[in-house]
């Protein structure tokens, strides 16, 4: 069944995403001879503003440097040159749970921002499934532009395939807390997949299912406008030109990576010289 | 005029890091409030590492715009038009530095932030405190806020001459040339540097364009509210006419001798009609202003020339009872054939019978025909080739109805009784403008020459490229050349105005202090390398009134506008006096 929301007036929306970057490995042994691994990272988070009748603008944009180490004892790193590291510890030793870590630290930014977004009356799109969105009570619509397995039963996940753009699925129950449905937002071509510019949302359950049908139609209106510009970014047209545009903002206010990798080569140095010291 | 130093300078902005600055050039990041035009001046403090505070000024010279994030011209589309991206807008300005204070050689620092420079900062920014010699206001910017040139450099003290550049019709050459003259003559300001010497400082203008300069000493009619304002920006609070202007016309060509002379300016007949007479034209040696055509000077010509100058001036006596005419006659009165000495002392009169009589332009022909005749008694020419002879003649015949005119009984020498002696040379012949100018100025010149540096002698003249000529030689563009490069230590200072400077002898632009240019043809703007990049590029859109001014003591050209004349530069536009109008009123009844 495909549902065509009628055209409405676009609401004010805010696209949230961030980016993360691990700038360097480290390691230290442990007092009991084990190798405990840690990297230095940082991730910038932000929005962008589109209201109707106005360029888009960025809205707040947060970034954090962190030195992660697993194995349950922070390292706090010297600053050098102007970069900050915020030390922070994890339990874990596996190898990629430092860089695991910056991620979830990312995404609960994102959440947050979201969040208050919402709470500011915009029409919050965070990128990402809604894990990190605390408040169950906010309509914050999560946006998932990559479909690993199938949600739906395969007679009607078949049907995913025939909706138009602009069109959406019926919303569907995902676990205990959230709505689900596909949106197209782009025209697919002679030759592209069948699932071409189709795209998953989530939504809280808490706000009711008439509010939750509201919210959808209303993202739905507005996502073909924004759709990815297939020259411009290859993840095109799921990842939204607002979000596109957005990332890079991103990268750019992390700073140059080889210039954070030697400022974080310095201060482990000064770190280890202070320690022997 | 308003005093602004007390308003706080406003912030435009920070020094790009994002680009290598240095220490002539930096472009300033502008705040989104930030409002800048070309050719404001700026500031940017920092404090050195040693505590030294420095300031940089400098001028904007271009302004440039990106929006950050746009990578593909359709990218601007979706963030300006269908509004589906964002972007971020930069707006930058560039900065080339004019000064530093205290002068260490350090570039601005990145990230500093940029101020507009106002009150006491301006005055850093265009060296006026180190402007000694005094200075004299030689337009306004943008903002109508004076700019200054040092008068050390226009008096000939440390420097002389003002070059004025730029195509004919909208460079306005002719009309800043009069406003500088203006700011020098007829201003307090310019008075008091002249000091002492004022009331005795004069210049001489040439008018070479219509009847255009034969009115300086009327009101232009459309002066109103507005325009005088600029001249109070000026501190020029009632602008009038020049008040002491003489005008000489040329007399009609034609006329036979006894005849009224006529004078040929129209508009302005109670001009004095000049010329030369006969005695003042053989003993001042004009025969050398006669010949000034460059192929008249690449062959021996030159030399008969020379030598016909010297036996003139040696067997010429001035006629009894008719002053101003010569008689020529056998019996030289000096046995030296070098000029300056046959001319250093005058010869008795004599009587119409003693020779040939010479009266104008016509007898003086019927003498040269006589005496340089190979075969004749009284043979001038020497050893020289006949066919070169004959070339002098046939030249010297061609002259006759070009200058002849000027050469006759009845004139008035041109005399610089006045501040201002205008003098008209439009309807003559090249020839014959040539004469004139070389006679004029080599006048002044020799006057100087003896007396002194003070009282000053300016000299305006357009379009010097057919008076010194890049190319060629001559009595004439010797003589510029010579004054360009002693001209300011005599006090002698040059006001040219040429459409080309590529076209004009080098020294005669290279010398002068003051290098100006009004709207410049593009195919010629390269030659220009006083000018920066971006100023030439400009200068080639300027509009009429705008120019820019080059002077020793800033390091960059400043262009600059000047006010509109209070005195009329053509004959419409001269404000009728209530006299005029009553005239014309009983001269309408009387149909």
């Amino acid at each position: 069944m495909r549902i065509a929301p009628a055209p409405c007036e676009p609401r004010p929306a805010a696209f949230v995403d961030g980016v993360r970057r691990g700038e360097g490995l480290l390691y230290r042994q442990s007092d009991d001879g084990a190798l405990l691994r840690g990297t230095v990272g940082a991730y910038g988070c932000g929005a962008v503003l589109c209201s109707a009748g106005r360029v888009p603008v960025y809205g707040p944009i947060q970034t954090g440097r962190f030195v992660i180490f697993g194995g349950g004892v922070p390292v706090a790193l010297p600053g050098v040159d102007g970069y900050q590291w915020e030390a922070i510890a994890i339990a874990s030793t596996e190898p990629d749970a430092p860089l695991q870590e910056l991620q979830t630290r990312m995404r609960m930014a994102e959440g947050n921002l979201a969040e208050r977004l919402a709470a500011d009356g915009w029409l919050a799109i965070v990128d990402g499934p809604l894990s990190f969105v605390r408040s169950r009570d906010l309509p914050v619509v999560g946006l998932v532009k990559t479909h690993h397995r199938p949600l739906l039963p395969p007679d009607q996940h078949r049907l995913v395939a025939t909706l138009l753009c602009g069109e959406r699925t019926p919303l569907f129950v995902l676990g205990t807390d959230r709505y689900s449905c596909y949106v197209r937002i782009a025209v697919p071509g002679p030759r592209s997949s069948p699932w071409h510019g189709i795209v998953r949302l989530e939504l809280p359950q808490s706000a009711g299912i008439e509010v939750a049908r509201k919210t959808v139609d209303e993202v739905t209106c507005v996502l073909p406008r924004y759709a990815g510009i297939a020259h411009r970014d290859p993840r095109a047209p799921q990842n939204l030109q607002p979000v596109g545009a957005l990332e890079k903002q991103l990268r750019r206010r992390l700073g140059n990576a080889r210039l954070a990798s030697r400022a974080a080569r310095i201060a482990v140095d000064r770190h280890h010289t202070q320690e022997t010291a | 005029m308003t005093d602004i130093t007390d308003i706080p300078n406003d912030r435009l902005g920070a020094i790009d890091g994002a680009a290598a600055i240095n220490t002539r050039r930096f472009s300033v990041v502008l705040d989104d409030t930030a409002t800048v035009q070309l050719d404001e001046l700026v500031v940017s403090r920092q404090t050195l590492p040693s505590g030294v505070e420095v300031a940089h000024y400098g001028i904007v010279t271009e302004q440039t715009g990106v929006i950050e994030g746009a990578e593909l011209p359709s990218d601007t589309r979706h963030i300006a038009l269908t509004q589906t991206m964002p972007g971020q807008t930069s707006r930058c300005a560039e900065i080339s530095v004019l000064r530093t204070d205290p002068e260490l050689w350090v570039a601005p620092n990145p990230g500093a932030t940029v101020a507009q420079a106002r009150g006491a900062d301006r005055e850093k920014a265009l060296f006026l405190d180190q402007m000694d010699g005094g200075r004299l206001a030689i337009g306004f910017d943008q903002e109508q806020q004076p700019i200054y040139g040092d008068f050390s450099f226009m008096n000939g003290v440390q420097g002389g001459h003002v070059s004025i550049s730029g195509i004919s019709g909208v460079a306005a050459k002719t009309s800043y040339a009069l406003f500088l003259l203006y700011m020098i003559l007829e201003t307090p300001q310019g008075r008091a540097l002249l000091g002492p010497a004022a009331t005795q400082t004069r210049a001489l203008v040439f008018n070479v364009k219509g009847e255009d300069l034969m009115h300086l000493d009327r009101a232009h009619k459309n002066l109103n509210d507005e325009r005088r304002a600029q001249w109070a920006a000026l501190d020029v609070p009632d602008p009038q006419p020049f008040g002491s202007v003489d005008f000489f016309a040329p007399p009609q060509p034609g006329g036979e001798q006894g005849e009224q002379l006529v004078s040929s300016a129209q508009s302005r007949p109670s001009a004095t009609i000049y010329g030369w007479t006969p005695e003042r034209f053989i003993r001042e040696g004009l025969l050398r202003f006669c010949l000034t055509d460059s192929d008249d000077r690449s062959t021996q010509v030159g030399f008969v020339e020379q030598v016909v100058r010297a036996e003139l001036a040696r067997h010429a006596y001035p006629l009894d009872s008719e002053p101003g005419a010569v008689v020529i006659c056998d019996e030289p009165h000096s046995t030296s054939r070098t000029f300056e000495r046959i001319v250093g002392s005058r010869p008795p009169a004599k009587s119409a019978g003693a020779g040939h009589v010479v009266r104008d332009f016509y007898d003086l022909l019927d003498v040269l025909d006589v005496r340089l005749d190979p075969d004749g008694p009284h043979n001038w020419s020497g050893n020289t080739q006949q066919g070169t002879v004959m070339a002098f003649l046939r030249r010297i015949m061609a002259l006759a109805p070009r200058l002849g005119h000027l050469i006759r009984m009845g004139v008035q020498p041109v005399e610089m009784n006045k501040a201002v002696t205008v003098v008209d040379i439009h309807g003559l012949h090249d020839s014959a403008q040539r004469f004139v100018v070389g006679a004029l100025v080599s006048g002044v010149f020799e006057e100087k020459q003896a007396t002194g540096r003070e009282p000053l002698r300016f000299v305006m003249l357009d379009e010097l490229n057919k008076y010194a000529p890049r190319d060629g030689h001559g009595p004439l563009r010797e003589l510029f050349v010579d004054i360009a490069e002693r001209g300011r230590s005599l006090g002698v200072l040059l006001i040219g105005c040429q459409q080309a400077a590529g076209r004009v002898a080098e020294p005669v632009v290279r010398q002068p202090a003051l290098k100006i240019c009004g709207r410049l043809d593009a195919t010629e703007a390269s030659e220009y390398k006083f000018l920066t990049a971006e100023l030439r590029e400009r200068a080639t859109r300027f509009l009429p009134g705008t120019m820019v001014c080059s002077q020793p003591r800033i390091p960059v050209p400043v262009p600059l506008r000047f006010p509109f004349p209070p005195y009329a530069t053509n004959t419409g536009d001269a404000a009728m006096t209530a006299a005029e109008q009553a005239q014309g009123v009983a001269a309408f009844e009387a149909l």
